[in-house]
């Protein structure tokens, strides 16, 4: 039995994933594929964070983008028109994030359901707003041009292969981190919140406290994302953070599965992806999308993975 | 076995060949096309798309580049600047596209320049509005990097304000207020209108801003009466303009309404209605074809177009002609002049394209220079007014 329950720790599903991420990596010869790779990383680190926030603490939020413009603003804000250096920025990013999403997530964690939602993407749009006013700050509408790349000592991560080799281990870690957080007494405490609120502050679990940290951590992992995203493409504009990648990184989400993290993996991979595969339906691309999403969620409603695991279980049984 | 092996390599190598060799005369250059084709900006992007089908169908009946047809392949950016990089990189490593036209948008743009056209070595012409694109260096603290492989077709916004600024002066305008929207476009213009305003002899007596998405300008208006103007300028895309022409009416005022560039377009009329009766705005000459003299070299060039587009191809049924139509066909067009002479060369089709000289298009007359990636001046422009529901050349 033993050989079975290794399978089942995180730190051996990461290993097998980290190596099959690799062998892509490497298979792959051309940069386009890589560039795509990276976008997917980058969604999931998003998605994990989000995953945690929706799938453990019930709490919903469509206002994620503005974390991710605070960690790419900040770091493009402050490495080009400041000078200071990538790396202490980044980190400064997060915990700026921290503090913006600690302050705003006290009376907002107080909500509940539709009015949760509600204030998340009020301060969405806020942000979005903000920076397309802000121009001589933000460069408004026309956007941030300059970051340089991230380096460690002489490496510049600044060709899509070698920023592979950044922003995957920054997923494996992410996700070693999360899957462990989940299985931690956190993790049980969190899952009891969601369930149902009452009970779990009944048997000594602070729902407060939970939610507001828990919410503190989904933005900060946003945040990594967009800091990473502004050095990656040197480029930042509103574009990229409006209401819409609210909206996507929640369907991530719930197409991968609520509550999984692998799902989270699978869900961020597959919408990043599957647009590119839909050109071949030219005009029709946008309905075909809106297709698999709708074929998902009426025949798995609890989310791909989940539900793909649930109906191999199934049949499995039957065959028995 | 041997012998066996000696044919297997005969077959492979020949198969090699035949695969990266030019495989015959009629192998087609492959031109990729990004446009906003859903998103906000997809009422933009799509008729874009579709003049540049248009205008490669056109090309390849009159025989192609050379006697290669183009091939044009579609990507839709969905006014994402993330996905336009994507796109935009597909259609360079991918498909290998030899020029790249679009996208529709200054943010999109910008990202797929500061990403992708540093480095890759693909000439590339797009139809955004706004300048950033074709900067260089450092302005203002911050890095526009390199445009050498970037051209845009659109007139810059300094062109349109020039030509406003200029047509006043003859009408004897002294005092002038503006009011401008407070996105990217409507700062853009705030910006040249204040810098430009004063070599024409001209005062900015008010500056008054409103939102994209307001659904009433009339406490602006008001301000802008009371500092009593000769001429109000408003600068904005979309439905705010249309609110602020009827604004306008409703306040009374009757000195003259100036529109910017980007308004010349069959649904202004639509929205604005009988309040946009009178007003004067710098345009292509595509809105007032009819009504050029004989002797405009464009003359000839704009009534192919228009014949193409309404009664050849339709278009019009969904996306009526306005002043931004033509900018595709131009780009396309420079790009397949340049091929014809230097061939499909990444370095030597953009040094063709930034050689480009008075070449006559839709949009304007370009002549292009290392300096100027865009190549158009104020006489690219007339100014007109609206006239019972119609486009009224009036220089």
């Amino acid at each position: 039995m033993n050989h079975i329950k290794s399978i089942h720790s995180p730190a051996c599903q990461i290993g097998l994933f980290a190596i099959l991420v690799q062998g892509c990596a490497l298979l792959v010869r051309n940069s386009y594929y890589l560039f795509v790779l990276n976008i997917v990383g980058i969604n999931i680190i998003v998605v994990i964070g989000l995953n945690l926030l929706m799938g453990y603490a019930g709490q919903i939020s469509l206002g994620h983008a503005a974390f991710y413009a605070i960690g790419a603003y900040l770091s493009a804000i402050l490495t080009v028109t400041y000078g200071f250096p990538a790396w202490p920025t980044l980190f400064l990013a997060l915990i700026i994030t921290a503090g913006v999403a600690y302050v705003i997530g006290i009376p907002i964690m107080r909500l509940e359901g539709h009015y949760l939602v509600m204030a998340t993407l009020g301060f969405g749009i806020i942000l979005y707003i903000v920076l397309i006013q802000w121009d001589d700050v933000t460069g408004g509408p026309s956007g941030f041009a300059g970051i340089e790349p991230l380096h460690i000592g002489s490496l510049t991560f600044d060709s899509d292969r070698r920023f592979c080799y950044l922003i995957w281990p920054c997923v494996l870690l992410t996700l070693w981190g999360s899957l462990n957080l989940v299985r931690s007494r956190v993790g049980r405490g969190l899952m009891a919140l969601r369930s149902d609120e009452l009970v779990a502050s009944c048997t000594g679990v602070n729902t407060e406290g939970y939610k507001v940290k828990v919410f503190v951590l989904s933005a900060v992992l946003a945040s990594l994302a967009g800091s990473l995203y502004a050095h990656y493409i040197g480029f930042v504009s509103p574009g990229t953070f409006s209401f819409f990648y609210s909206i996507q990184v929640v369907t991530m989400v719930i197409v991968g599965g609520l509550g999984s993290l692998w799902g989270s993996v699978l869900g961020a991979a597959l919408l990043t992806v599957l647009p590119e595969f839909l050109g071949i339906f030219q005009t029709y691309n946008v309905l075909m999308y809106g297709l698999v999403l709708m074929v998902v969620l009426v025949f798995f409603p609890e989310g791909l993975l989940p539900g793909l695991w649930f109906a191999l279980q199934k049949t499995h049984r039957k065959h028995r | 076995m041997k012998r066996l092996n000696r044919i297997m390599l005969f077959v492979a190598m020949s198969a090699v060949l035949g695969l990266s060799g030019p495989a015959g005369a009629a192998e087609p250059i492959k031109l990729g096309a990004f446009f906003d084709l859903s998103g906000p900006a997809a009422a933009i992007g799509t008729p874009t798309k579709l003049v540049a089908q248009m205008v490669v169908d056109q090309i390849n009946k009159a025989g192609g580049i050379n006697g290669r047809p183009l091939k044009l392949i579609i990507g839709d950016t969905e006014g994402n600047p993330t996905k336009a990089v994507m796109v935009a990189k597909k259609l360079i490593e991918v498909d290998k596209v030899v020029a790249l036209i679009g996208p529709t948008r200054t943010g999109t743009g910008m990202a797929v320049k500061m990403k992708l056209l540093q480095k890759a070595r693909v000439p590339t012409f797009m139809t955004v509005g706004g300048d950033p694109v074709i900067m260089e260096g450092k302005h203002g603290g911050k890095n526009f990097g390199s445009a050498k492989w970037v051209f845009k077709s659109p007139q810059r916004s300094s062109v349109a304000v020039k030509k406003i600024l200029g047509f006043m002066e003859k009408r004897g305008i002294k005092r002038i207020a503006i009011a401008t929207c407070a996105d990217g476009f409507g700062r853009d213009g705030k910006r040249w209108l204040a810098k430009l305003a004063p070599k024409f002899g001209i005062e900015v007596v008010a500056e008054e801003s409103f939102q994209p998405t307001d659904k009433d300008m009339t406490a602006q208006l008001a301000k802008i009466k009371a500092t009593g103007p000769q001429a109000i300028v408003c600068w904005t895309i979309g439905p705010a303009g249309a609110i602020f022409a009827k604004n306008v009416k409703q306040l009374g005022i009757t000195i003259p309404l100036y529109q910017c560039h980007g308004l010349p377009d069959p649904k202004y009329i639509e929205l604005a209605g009988a309040a946009s009766e009178g007003n004067i705005m710098p345009s292509t000459k595509l809105m007032a074809a009819d009504q050029l003299p004989d002797s405009d070299p464009q003359k000839a060039v704009i009534r192919k177009f228009i014949h193409l587009y309404n009664d050849v191809y339709h278009y019009n049924r969904q996306f009526p002609i306005n002043t931004h139509s033509g900018y595709a066909w131009d780009a396309i067009y420079m790009v397949a002049n340049a091929m014809k002479k230097a061939g499909t060369d990444p370095a030597k089709l953009r040094d063709a394209i930034e050689q480009t000289k008075d070449y006559v298009g839709v949009s304007g007359i370009y002549t292009l220079s290392p300096k100027d990636h865009n190549g158009l001046g104020t006489d690219s422009m007339v100014i007109v007014q609206i006239r019972g529901g119609k486009w009224k050349l009036l220089e």
